[in-house]
């Protein structure tokens, strides 16, 4: 039987990435989607081939809610969407505290939900191959690393919150991607971490469009440098360098199917066996993790709880 | 002297962004930038006044219009629609006195630069279709306005410290194991640094040299081989080069375009797929003994061989390889009395300095 899937937020994401991967599944039925803005919602529904609904009827008549909406807005619209059985994503980023972020992760718990956040770089080929060879041991223990990612921004969204929501900025909108990459692929997003150490440098209060940050972070067994870099305005070496104690990776922060493993002596690339022949096809696929959910799950929400910790930590300076 | 009133269209891009810099430090010039909705932030802080396309003011007479927006659509069918719209734009802020700097390409010539170079218009012609979109804009932009004094500036290569195109997309490739050039060949870059191009744009609006229409070549580094570049920028990043063992197939006429696109089924592939069939192979190896093996010898030598080579580059390494694959200089030919704000150790110097910063490198 189909399961009856709504979504609040008909914006760029929903409109750019949502409408086409959502038909890819055939057991699953868009009943209704909502927006504060109606001619974006009536749009949607439209390609859909969806009902605009209210949100209230949105939330009682469907199983899986996405909630595709400026992100100040994803605590309540995540409370309000919670109930016993009901399968919740949440569009990235998460929230912007990481007391929002344990609070939602238990009230799913205690509520008998499940509760997602759709962070898909997670399954870039890349990155889960440098997971891999991070978990086998191969680098050592880690040492440092360094995020950046950075170009003239060029995302046109619907609502303009990236310009005015404090949690629109590059940290949020770009560096929570890139983040969770890092912490994902160096298995840190799990047990718990501690950070100290900070240091901050941005153009402006959030939303910033130009930020640097660096730190230290612990976990039970290791510490270890945690460096970033993010702009809306210059292109930025768009990587991820992984340091261990045996040599480093250096990760593309885009789609990509390979990696560069190197030592202090010398570097080579290591290819994956995985190739999606489109972004949206990596797109769709985190909803295979969701939809049909199984324990364990690389997008429960538990799982973002270090990151929001360091976005919170981060942007408030 | 009165305060000069220019108008930027395109102001938020690479070049546009330098220009401003630039621009910031010159005397007696307003700065109006005409960009979409993300230049609002990226020229927030900047001592320009952003004009939307939809609220322009024609009451505001503009000395010089500068034109460095051209089709960034992906959607290839597209780009004449999109040249259009940017034309209605300039229709609007060219008035008859108002001279204005284009800023075109030296693709116009061709990725693998082989039309005859001349400073001059070009007709339009078939070609890929962001040559063909730079083309019809230099043309549109001729006939719209005869009577304007018009100067054309067709740029090299644009590199320089954050430039997506040939500096970053190169690292990139080098830093990925990406092929950066083909065996054994080594290209002219015809690079222009983005500060000296931003710096001819001035001298140009400064001047009184803008009259009738004519048409510049800035490539002030033209000479220098991709050779240097890609094994200093290596050497830099700590990585060896890739290079292709496959020249590119660079089409030129309507065939070998169809040929490089697609692969017709031919004798040898078939007698290689069919010789091995329980049955077909049977028969075909019985008429083969039949006609004499030495007729076949051709077949069974390139029974090995991968599929044909060029079918294993991208379109992009393709028009990438071409590009610098090229033995044709695309030299500079501009005004004799400009001087370039930088030369090329000062050029390769901030883009080092921009690598360490942007995290390409660590030193």
């Amino acid at each position: 039987m189909a399961k009856n899937l709504g979504i609040i937020g008909c914006g760029a994401v929903t409109q750019n990435n949502y409408v086409k991967v959502l038909p890819m599944f055939s057991d699953i039925k868009v009943k209704a989607v909502f927006d504060l803005d109606e001619t974006q919602a009536i749009l949607v529904a439209k390609q859909l081939n969806s009902t605009y609904t209210s949100k209230t009827d949105l939330l009682s008549s469907c199983d899986i809610i996405i909630i595709a909406t400026p992100p100040s807005t994803h605590r309540s619209l995540i409370e309000e969407s919670m109930s016993k059985n009901k399968i919740i994503i949440c569009e990235k980023p998460f929230v912007g505290t990481g007391a929002d972020a344990g609070y939602l992760v238990n009230l799913a718990e205690s509520s008998q939900a499940k509760l997602y956040v759709a962070h898909f770089r997670r399954l870039f080929p890349s990155v889960i191959l440098a997971r891999d060879i991070i978990r086998s041991k191969l680098l050592g223990e880690i040492l440092s690393i360094e995020v950046y990612e950075g170009g003239r921004f060029s995302w046109q969204t619907k609502s303009g919150y990236v310009y005015k929501d404090p949690f629109g900025g590059v940290l949020f909108d770009t560096g929570s991607h890139t983040i969770d990459m890092a912490l994902f692929m160096a298995g840190l997003d799990v047990s718990p971490l501690n950070i100290s150490k900070v240091e901050i440098k941005k153009n402006k209060q959030e939303p910033s469009h130009e930020i640097s940050a660096s730190m230290l972070l612990n976990s039970a067994d290791q510490e270890f440098d945690f460096r970033v870099k993010f702009s809306r305005k210059i292109l930025l070496a768009n990587k991820i360098r992984i340091t261990g104690s045996n040599g480093y990776l250096d990760i593309p922060v885009g789609l990509a199917n390979y990696i560069r493993l190197g030592t202090k002596y010398d570097s080579t690339m290591i290819y994956s066996n995985i190739k999606y022949g489109d972004l949206m096809d990596c797109f769709a696929l985190q909803f295979k993790n969701m939809f049909y959910p199984s324990e364990n799950s690389i997008f429960d929400a538990a799982r973002f709880i270090n990151l929001s910790n360091i976005l919170e930590r981060i942007s408030k300076d | 002297m009165e305060t000069k009133k220019i108008a930027i269209l395109g102001a938020a891009g690479f070049v546009g962004m330098e220009l401003i810099t630039q621009l910031e430090r010159e005397p007696l010039v307003d700065i109006y930038a005409i960009t979409r909705d993300n230049g609002d932030f990226l020229l927030g802080d900047r001592k320009v006044q952003i004009l939307k396309e939809s609220t322009i003011d024609k009451s505001v007479n503009f000395d010089v219009v500068v034109n460095l927006a051209y089709p960034t659509t992906n959607i290839q069918h597209s780009f004449p629609k999109a040249n259009r719209a940017i034309l209605a734009t300039l229709k609007k802020i060219v008035q008859p006195k108002t001279k204005l700097i284009h800023i075109s390409t030296q693709a116009v010539f061709g990725f693998g630069m082989d039309k005859k170079i001349e400073l001059d218009l070009l007709s339009d012609r078939r070609d890929y279709a962001y040559i063909e979109a730079k083309l019809e804009m230099e043309n549109l932009i001729n006939r719209t306005f005869p009577a304007n004094d018009i100067a054309i500036v067709r740029l090299g290569n644009v590199w320089g410290a954050g430039s997506g195109s040939w500096t970053g997309a190169l690292i990139d490739r080098l830093l990925f194991g990406q092929v950066v050039a083909v065996e054994g060949v080594d290209g002219y870059s015809n690079i222009t640094d983005v500060k000296n191009a931003a710096a001819y744009i001035i001298f140009l609006l400064k001047s009184a040299f803008v009259k009738g229409l004519k048409f510049h070549h800035l490539a002030e580094f033209s000479h220098i081989k991709w050779s240097r570049l890609i094994d200093t920028m290596a050497r830099q990043l700590n990585v060896r080069p890739v290079l292709s063992d496959i020249i590119p197939a660079y089409p030129t006429s309507i065939k070998s375009d169809i040929l490089t696109k697609i692969s017709f089924p031919k004798v040898g592939n078939i007698y290689r797929k069919l010789v091995w069939g329980r049955k077909t192979g049977s028969y075909l190896r019985s008429l083969v003994r039949f006609l004499g093996t030495n007729k076949f010898s051709t077949i069974k030598k390139t029974e090995t061989k991968v599929l044909p080579k060029t079918s294993q580059l991208s379109d992009a390494d393709s028009i990438y390889l071409t590009i610098v694959s090229t033995d044709v200089e695309f030299k500079n030919q501009i005004f004799p009395d400009f001087v370039p704000l930088v030369n090329f150790e000062e050029s390769w110097e901030n883009i080092k300095n921009w690598m360490i910063f942007a995290g390409f490198t660590n030193e």
